[in-house]
């Protein structure tokens, strides 16, 4: 969520609300002969209203997995998952006096920095990286299918390649797994389209092509698979501009169409795998926000019961 | 124009159109750390109830001395009305710790009868906060009071009522001067009543007279070798207990008389003191030795043995003026040649009185000085003289007890004590000496703890010439160690304690071992 105009009354709401806990705080710090406890009255109303704060952004997560409930707006939870959440760290530090008391209660403080501590760092990241990926990634896909296009591009080359230089030396083209194209296409059903047509009308014979399926095999098929490896040249663009340079140089003219299109499949690929990564950076920090907030949320209710009763 | 394979029908159909419909690692891992984390976090809370441990709950550690209830929340979180009898609410909410909890083993008396109101145990002594020590309060506990310190109506405040801390307006020590307390900074009016004679300037002169003799005699402890010569240090006569913390009261057999200020009193008795007891005592003592004296020197043969101790038996009956017989009695011996020298005397004279006054035996548990007293009794109604023969012994020990006594009495009693002018009767009386044993009463002070300083930079003794000097520090000298910034602790439970200990619970307490150290059967059931 973009932090623009659209979030200046949930600031103001939140710096406000964050005054006049403050204000209530002070004094009642400064005048408890004992400093500032959770157990009396104003730090009990402290750890309720942050508890009460804590659960609706908690509620979120809820909110998002029945996206039919007709509670208010997306935008409006999400504002206010992140601006009453902030509001929740402040009013738990009062409520707990600055301390951090005993194992559970530690445990709680340390979870809860946490957890703030990566929304925040969730909250910076979605700040510019969307916009990073729109200006990187004009072949941005669904996430979800990167590994299933990567296969899909991984098996026109091999027919693209296999058509100019007969049949490749490799185990299977295209496992079975990555046959499917999508389009309504059922999974394991076969590719239907293969690779735009070439316009060159007569080829020379297949054995001009050795180079060509020599660097695919050895280089430019590994690039196409779905872990990339470490030290491959392709994976540097001054290095993958030279490997097709020197093809076009060692191919005679009919090819060069051939290593163009392997040159668009490689950079499609390279894509996916930035969009990958970038995408990890984006979304990586929810493995340790959602799940933290649930053990929160559960050991926060738990010391709410047992610190009444004492 | 576009790149033909990058339009969007032909990337669109790259993508299956059910993908959302499976599952993606990322989403999935999402859903199962989203599951586990709080599984985790449910097992480890039951595996503590498992254990029937409580701690996960508490605010905080317990203090140091109340480690053994530590898992035992109901044992101090009970209702008010629980006793012995009836047994305490548990199961409630907001169950707060009352003073009958803390009143089962600290009886905490009132700080001040006349203070206005009396707070909960709880209020100072708060559990739970890694309080080593629950005593060790902040400063405001004591100053919500003391700044502005009011008591009953009617009751008029015995202290500084303005006090916001020892930096700030606390006052000048203050020791009681008579009747009424005196504070130090009042250089005319504080003076030390003892009443006793004590120059500490001149025991502390370097190269004092007799100091040699004493380190023979005492060993070197107290006793401090300077370029000049043989220096006393304070710790020889001002010694600690055994915590070091408080200075023990000077003793005249310990500190006064070996070796310096000995109550000899007459050339003629050589090696022979006299006790460091009330004028009677010594009366008796001197009577007793006369008599005995006497005695010896009249016995058959005392003096006619060729035993050295004869000799000086002879001599000293010389010296007195007193015949000897020839003839001396089997196992006879004089009385200043006897071994076990006062103490041997003293029994000897109680046998010897006992075979006189049968009939006044006195009770067993009378002091020795009571029952050498009872001589008294015999000389003013003597038994029947069984000597027929020279002067009577009660009439030469008469004679001869006035003049030893008037140099004993003045110029040894009266050397340190004070004699009571208004004290009627044949002996003279002296006074008290009152000396206080501790000075600051309403403090504490650990003299243990400040042992990297010299004595002399608190206790101005050695420009101290007269009794009357108070050497206590004034307040000054202790700020200048004990300041706000990088210096020594400054609060109130430094030197101050709230609660009268002597009034302290009884050591024989009211729980058995089994009751404090097993766990309760409702510990499990609470949690």
């Amino acid at each position: 969520m973009l932090l623009d105009g659209a979030q200046r009354r949930w600031v103001i709401g939140t710096v406000v609300a964050t005054a006049v806990a403050t204000a209530a705080y002070v004094p009642y710090s400064a005048s408890r002969l004992n400093g500032p406890s959770g157990g009396s009255w104003p730090g009990l109303a402290f750890g309720v209203a942050g508890f009460t704060l804590m659960i609706y952004a908690g509620a979120l997560g809820a909110r998002r997995k029945v996206p039919t409930w007709r509670v208010g707006r997306a935008t409006t939870w999400m504002k206010g998952h992140l601006w009453l959440g902030l509001l929740s760290y402040v009013l738990i530090l009062y409520h707990a006096g600055f301390a951090w008391g005993g194992t559970l209660t530690l445990v709680l403080m340390l979870l809860f920095t946490v957890v703030i501590a990566s929304g925040i760092y969730g909250v910076i990241l979605q700040q510019f990286m969307p916009r990073l990926m729109m200006e990187r990634l004009p072949l941005e896909t669904v996430y979800e299918e990167i590994d299933a296009i990567v296969g899909q591009l991984r098996g026109e080359a091999d027919a693209l390649v296999g058509s100019v230089a007969g049949p490749l030396p490799v185990a299977e083209l295209l496992p079975p797994e990555q046959r499917r194209g999508g389009g309504g296409l059922a999974h394991g059903e076969a590719l239907t389209h293969g690779p735009r047509p070439l316009t060159a009308v007569v080829l020379p014979p297949p054995s001009e092509a050795a180079p060509l399926k020599d660097a695919y095999v050895r280089e430019i098929r590994a690039y196409l698979s779905r872990q990339l490896p470490r030290n491959g040249r392709l994976g540097h663009r001054r290095e993958r501009d030279a490997l097709f340079a020197h093809l076009r140089t060692m191919l005679p003219t009919p090819f060069h169409e051939v290593v163009d299109e392997l040159q668009a499949i490689c950079e499609e690929r390279r894509q996916l795998a930035l969009q990958k990564r970038l995408h990890h950076w984006l979304h990586g920090w929810l493995l340790v926000h959602a799940p933290l907030s649930m053990a929160l949320l559960l050991l926060a209710a738990v010391h709410a019961v047992m610190s009444i009763r004492y | 124009m576009a790149d033909p394979r990058h339009t969007t029908k032909v990337r669109a159909k790259r993508i299956e159109l059910s993908y959302f419909q499976r599952s993606h690692p990322f989403r999935r891992w999402r859903l199962i750390l989203s599951i586990a984390a709080p599984v985790i976090a449910g097992g480890w809370l039951v595996g503590y109830a498992a254990f029937g441990d409580s701690r996960l709950y508490t605010s905080g550690p317990v203090a140091t001395a109340h480690t053994m209830f530590g898992t035992r929340c109901a044992d101090c979180h009970r209702s008010a009305a629980g006793t012995e009898d009836t047994p305490p609410t548990r199961d409630a909410f907001f169950v707060r710790v009352s003073d009958d909890a803390c009143t089962t083993c600290h009886r905490g008396p009132t700080h001040h009868e006349t203070q206005t109101f009396s707070p909960a145990c709880v209020t100072c002594h708060l559990e739970h906060k890694g309080h080593v020590v629950l005593a060790a309060l902040d400063d405001t506990h004591c100053t919500q009071c003391h700044r502005d310190l009011k008591t009953k109506p009617g009751d008029t405040p015995m202290f500084e009522t303005k006090i916001n801390a020892f930096t700030g307006t606390h006052p000048e020590f203050a020791v009681q001067v008579g009747d009424r307390r005196v504070r130090l900074d009042r250089t005319t009016e504080v003076k030390d009543t003892a009443n006793v004679q004590l120059n500490h300037q001149k025991h502390l002169k370097v190269g004092l007279k007799g100091l040699d003799q004493l380190r023979e005699l005492r060993g070197p402890h107290g006793i401090t070798q300077t370029p000049k010569g043989l220096q006393l240090s304070c710790g020889f006569c001002h010694e600690t207990d055994a915590s070091r913390a408080t200075i023990q009261p000077v003793s005249y057999a310990r500190h006064c008389g070996p070796a310096c200020h000995e109550l000899d009193f007459d050339g003629r008795f050589s090696g022979v003191a006299a006790p460091h007891d009330t004028p009677a005592i010594v009366h008796a003592f001197l009577r007793t030795l006369l008599i005995e004296t006497f005695e010896q020197c009249q016995s058959p043969g005392a003096t006619g043995a060729a035993a050295p101790a004869s000799d000086k038996l002879r001599t000293q009956c010389s010296d007195l003026g007193l015949a000897a017989k020839t003839e001396a009695p089997a196992g006879g011996a004089p009385a200043g040649s006897q071994p076990d020298g006062d103490e041997g005397r003293s029994r000897r004279l109680l046998r010897r009185g006992a075979a006189e006054t049968k009939d006044e035996e006195p009770p067993a548990e009378q002091p020795r000085g009571r029952r050498l007293l009872r001589g008294g009794a015999a000389e003013e109604a003597p038994k029947a003289e069984t000597r027929t023969a020279g002067p009577s012994p009660l009439a030469w020990a008469s004679g001869e007890i006035t003049g030893i006594e008037n140099i004993l009495f003045k110029q040894k009693c009266q050397f340190c004590h004070v004699k009571n002018d208004e004290a009627k009767g044949p002996l003279p009386q002296y006074l008290p000496t009152r000396i206080p044993v501790r000075w600051l009463r309403h403090s504490v002070f650990d003299h243990g703890v400040h042992r990297p300083i010299q004595c002399l930079e608190c206790h101005k003794a050695s420009t101290s010439t007269q009794t009357a000097d108070v050497l206590l520090p004034s307040v000054s000298v202790c700020r200048e160690c004990h300041r706000a910034v990088q210096g020594a602790r400054t609060g109130c439970v430094e030197c101050h304690v709230y609660h009268d200990k002597s009034q302290e619970t009884d050591l024989n307490g009211r729980h058995t071992i089994r009751q404090l150290a097993e766990r309760p059967p409702s510990t499990s059931r609470q949690r």
